[in-house]
C-alpha cells in the first residue's frame, strides 16, 4: 500500500498541468471575484431592504411580526417590512417594490421572483435572514418544550427584541459579507475539481481501459488495494493544493472561513474526498475514453456549482424553494453550506448533517465504482 | 517430460460472430521457449489474454503450473511475468521508480524489491538511464523499460506479446538475447511475434496459429519437415531451353523448375546433394552460370505452404 500511495503522490507532484490548475483555479477566480466585490460593496448603498410580511398564523406570526418591525426601526434598519395580505404583497413583488414575501406561519418561508436578478444579494440576505429565524425559532421550542424551567430565560431572551437589529442574535456574524457566499462557491468548486483525479484513478485500474490498468490486473495485487491506496493519495494530494487555496481566500483574500479553522479545513478535505470519489465514480462507467470522461466530469461538475450559486447568488434559495431535494443532493450545495454554516451559525447541528452526507456520498460513490470495476474478466480489449 | 507450465483445453473465444480463438490446444513445457506464431489478427493476443484470465472466454479450459487459471488466482499471477505489446509506464516516473513501482505490485520486501530493481536493470541494459523519464528514452530502450518492468520480479512464467515491435535492430538483438538468458535461469518463456526470424532463433517449440486455430505444432525442424518443400536452388543463367527444364525437373527430388528474369528456381522435396547434382547437369549441357544459392525453407515456407498466403500478408 505504502509504494502504492507514494507513487500516486510522486505522479500527482509532478503531473504540472494538473498541480497548476487545482491550485491556481481558487487563487485566480478568488482574486477576480474579490476586486469585482470590492468594487461591488463600495458603490452598493446598503439601504433597508423592501420585503412584503404575510402573517399566516396568529400566534407565531405574531411572535415574527415584533421581530421584523424591530428590524424595520431605527438609521441602520435591516428591513423596510410592509404587513399585508398575500395578494398584495403578490402585487408589490410584481410591481419590484419589494425584494421578497416573508410568510409568517410556524415556520417562516420567503417567497422570491426570479426576475429580480438584480437583487440578489438582498434576496441572500432575506433567506439567511428567514434561515436563521427559523433554527433560532426551532431551538427556543426545543427549549420550551423539554426544559420548561428554563422558560423564564428564554421569554428574557425573547424580550430582547429590542436588541436583536444591532447583534443578529441568531447569527454568528452580525457583518457578515453577503458576498462570502460567492467565495464559499468557490471553495466548493475547486474541491470538485478534484474529481479529474479520481477518473484517473478509474481508467488505470481497469484493464479494458488503459494498458496501465491491464499490468495492473495480471498483478498480484488485489484491486481494492490499488483502488483505495491511489484514492487516498490523490485526495490528500489534491486536498494539500486546495488548502493553499483555502489560506489564500482566508488570510489575503479575507473572507470570513477560518473563524473555526480546523473544521473549515476538514471540511475542504471531505470536499476534495468527495470530488476524487465522484471522479472515481464517473470514471468506472463503460468503455469511453479517459478523455472523454473528464469532458463528462467537467459537464457534470459545472452545472452542479451553478445550482450551488456560483454564478448566481440565488440560486440556491430558487432551487431550495422549487426542488429542494436537489440541495440536499448536490454535493457542491453540500459544501457550500458547510462553509457557511461554520461561520454562520453557533449550533454546529446544521454543519454535522452536511458533512455526514458528504461522508454519505463518499462511501456510496467509491463502493459504487468499486462494484462496477471488480469486473473479473473483461469481455473485450 | 517436463510438466505443464501452460496448458490450454479447447479454447473458444468469440466476438459476436466473428470467431477470434477456434478450439485451440496448447500444452507448454516447464523450461521451454515457446512460440505463438501467426499473422497480426490471427489470434495470438487474444489467446494471452485469455490465458491471463483478463478476457473471459466462451469455452475451454486453462491450467497454469497444474492450477485452474481465474482472475483471483493470485497465488499462480505472483509467478507470471508479462511483457505487453504496448508499452504500459507511468510517464511521471523516471526508469527506476517505474520497475520500482510494477514489482511492488509483486515484492514486498522493500530490501528483495531493491535488489530485483537494481537487477531488472542491469539485466536490461539500462543503468546509464536511471533517472530517465520515459519521453527521453529512444523506442528500443523504453521497450527494454516494458521488458523490465514486467520481468523484475523473477517469475517463473514470462509471456512476451510483441516485445519487439518498432525496435531497431541492435535493442532486438539485446532482446532476444536476454529472452533466452531469462530461460537459462529457469523461467518458462512463451514468446508470440510475427517475425519468423526471431521465433525460428529463440524458440524451441513453436505453434502457428492463423484465424485462432493452431495450424501446426512443432520444433521448428518437425514444422519444416511437415512441408513438400525442402530446398530450393536458385541459380543465375542467361537462358536455358525449355528441354533442359524438363531434364532438371526430372532429376530425382526436384519437383518444381522455373526460370524467370535468368534466374533458374528448383524446389526439392528433400534428399542429399540436389544442389551437386543440378551443377553436374548445367556443366553437362555447357551452360555458363553465375550466383548459385541453396537455401532450406524457413517458417514462412511453412505458413504458406500450410495456409495459402505469407506470414506477412
Amino acid at each position: 500500500m505504502g509504494n502504492i500511495i507514494i507513487t500516486t503522490w510522486k505522479r500527482l507532484l509532478r503531473n504540472k498541468s494538473n498541480t497548476f490548475w487545482i491550485l491556481c483555479f481558487p487563487i485566480i477566480l478568488g482574486t477576480l471575484f474579490n476586486v469585482a466585490f470590492s468594487n461591488m460593496a463600495a458603490s452598493e448603498n446598503m439601504e433597508a431592504i423592501p420585503v412584503a410580511v404575510v402573517c399566516e398564523d396568529d400566534t407565531y406570526g405574531e411572535t415574527f411580526k415584533q421581530s421584523a418591525e424591530a428590524l424595520s426601526e431605527g438609521d441602520d434598519a435591516m428591513l423596510k417590512a410592509t404587513f399585508c395580505d398575500e395578494k398584495k404583497a403578490m402585487e408589490l413583488l410584481k410591481e419590484k417594490e419589494v425584494t421578497g414575501i416573508i410568510y409568517s406561519g410556524k415556520t417562516v418561508t420567503l417567497s422570491i421572483s426570479a426576475n429580480m436578478s438584480n437583487e440578489s444579494i438582498n434576496q441572500s440576505i432575506l433567506q439567511a435572514f428567514v434561515n436563521e429565524y427559523n433554527m433560532v425559532q426551532d431551538t427556543l421550542t426545543g427549549i420550551i418544550a423539554n426544559h420548561p424551567e428554563k422558560i423564564e430565560a428564554v421569554l428574557k431572551e425573547l424580550d430582547s427584541v429590542s436588541d436583536f437589529n444591532d447583534e443578529v442574535s441568531i447569527s454568528r456574524k452580525p457583518d457578515a459579507d453577503p458576498f462570502s457566499q460567492y467565495f464559499y462557491n468557490l471553495l466548493a468548486m475547486a474541491c470538485l475539481y478534484t474529481s479529474m483525479g479520481g477518473v484517473l484513478v478509474a481508467t488505470e485500474n481497469q484493464g479494458n481501459l488503459s494498458q496501465l490498468g491491464m499490468r495492473k490486473c495480471l498483478s498480484p495485487t488485489h484491486k481494492l488495494k490499488s483502488i483505495v491506496g491511489e484514492l487516498f493519495a490523490t485526495a490528500t494530494y489534491e486536498f494539500v493544493l486546495n488548502f493553499i487555496g483555502f489560506v489564500y481566500v482566508a488570510y489575503v483574500l479575507k473572507v470570513d472561513v477560518a473563524s473555526r479553522l480546523p473544521l473549515a479545513i476538514f471540511t475542504t478535505f471531505m470536499g476534495c474526498l468527495t470530488g476524487v470519489a465522484l471522479g472515481f465514480f464517473i470514471g468506472c462507467f463503460g468503455q469511453k475514453s479517459q478523455d472523454f470522461k473528464q469532458g463528462m466530469v467537467f459537464a457534470i461538475t459545472m452545472p452542479l456549482c451553478f445550482l450551488s450559486g456560483l454564478m448566481m447568488g440565488t440560486m440556491k434559495i430558487i432551487i431550495q424553494n422549487h426542488c429542494p431535494v436537489l440541495n440536499k443532493i448536490n454535493p457542491a450545495t453540500i459544501i457550500t453550506d458547510s462553509f457557511y454554516s461554520l461561520a454562520m451559525y453557533e449550533s454546529y447541528d446544521r454543519f454535522i448533517v452536511d458533512i455526514l452526507s458528504l461522508f454519505s456520498f463518499v462511501i456510496l460513490f467509491i463502493m459504487a465504482g468499486f462494484l462496477m470495476t471488480r469486473r473479473k474478466k473483461y469481455a473485450s480489449l | 517430460m517436463n510438466d505443464s507450465a501452460v496448458k490450454v483445453t479447447n479454447l473458444v473465444k468469440r466476438y459476436k460472430e466473428l470467431v477470434a480463438v477456434d478450439h485451440l490446444n496448447l500444452d507448454i513445457k516447464e523450461g521451454e521457449v515457446f512460440g505463438l506464431l501467426g499473422p497480426n489478427g490471427s489470434g495470438k493476443t487474444t489467446t494471452i489474454n485469455c490465458i491471463l484470465s483478463l478476457l473471459a472466454y466462451d469455452k475451454g479450459e486453462i491450467e497454469i503450473f497444474g492450477e485452474k487459471m481465474t482472475p483471483d488466482n493470485y497465488k499462480i499471477k505472483s509467478q507470471i511475468g508479462v511483457v505487453m505489446q504496448n508499452v504500459a509506464v507511468f510517464e511521471e516516473l523516471t526508469v527506476y521508480e517505474n520497475i520500482n513501482y510494477f514489482c511492488g505490485l509483486y515484492i514486498s520486501d522493500k530490501a528483495l524489491r531493491k535488489q530485483y530493481v537494481e537487477e531488472a536493470i542491469e539485466f536490461t541494459g539500462l543503468n546509464d538511464f536511471k533517472k530517465f523519464y520515459p519521453k527521453k528514452l529512444s523506442g528500443g530502450l523504453l521497450r527494454r523499460l516494458n521488458i523490465a518492468c514486467g520481468i523484475a520480479h523473477k517469475p517463473k512464467l514470462i509471456i512476451l506479446d510483441e516485445p519487439t515491435v518498432a525496435v531497431d535492430p541492435q535493442s532486438r538483438n539485446k532482446i532476444l538475447e536476454g529472452i533466452l538468458e531469462l530461460n537459462k535461469a529457469g523461467a518458462t518463456i512463451i514468446y508470440t511475434s510475427h517475425y519468423m526470424e526471431e521465433v525460428e532463433q529463440i524458440c524451441s517449440r513453436i505453434a502457428i496459429v492463423d484465424k485462432g486455430k493452431n495450424l501446426a505444432l512443432g520444433t521448428k525442424d518437425e514444422l519444416k519437415k511437415l512441408i513438400k518443400k525442402r530446398e530450393i536452388i536458385t541459380i543465375d543463367i542467361l537462358d536455358i531451353n525449355s528441354s533442359d527444364i524438363a531434364e532438371i525437373k526430372k532429376l530425382p527430388h526436384v519437383y518444381e523448375v522455373s526460370f524467370e528474369e535468368h534466374q533458374l528456381s528448383i524446389l526439392c522435396d528433400g534428399g542429399k546433394h540436389n544442389l551437386i547434382r543440378v551443377l553436374d547437369f548445367l556443366q553437362q549441357k555447357e551452360y555458363s552460370f553465375g550466383y548459385v544459392h541453396s537455401e532450406l525453407p524457413t517458417l514462412n515456407d511453412v505458413f504458406l505452404e500450410i495456409t495459402g498466403k505469407e506470414l506477412r500478408d
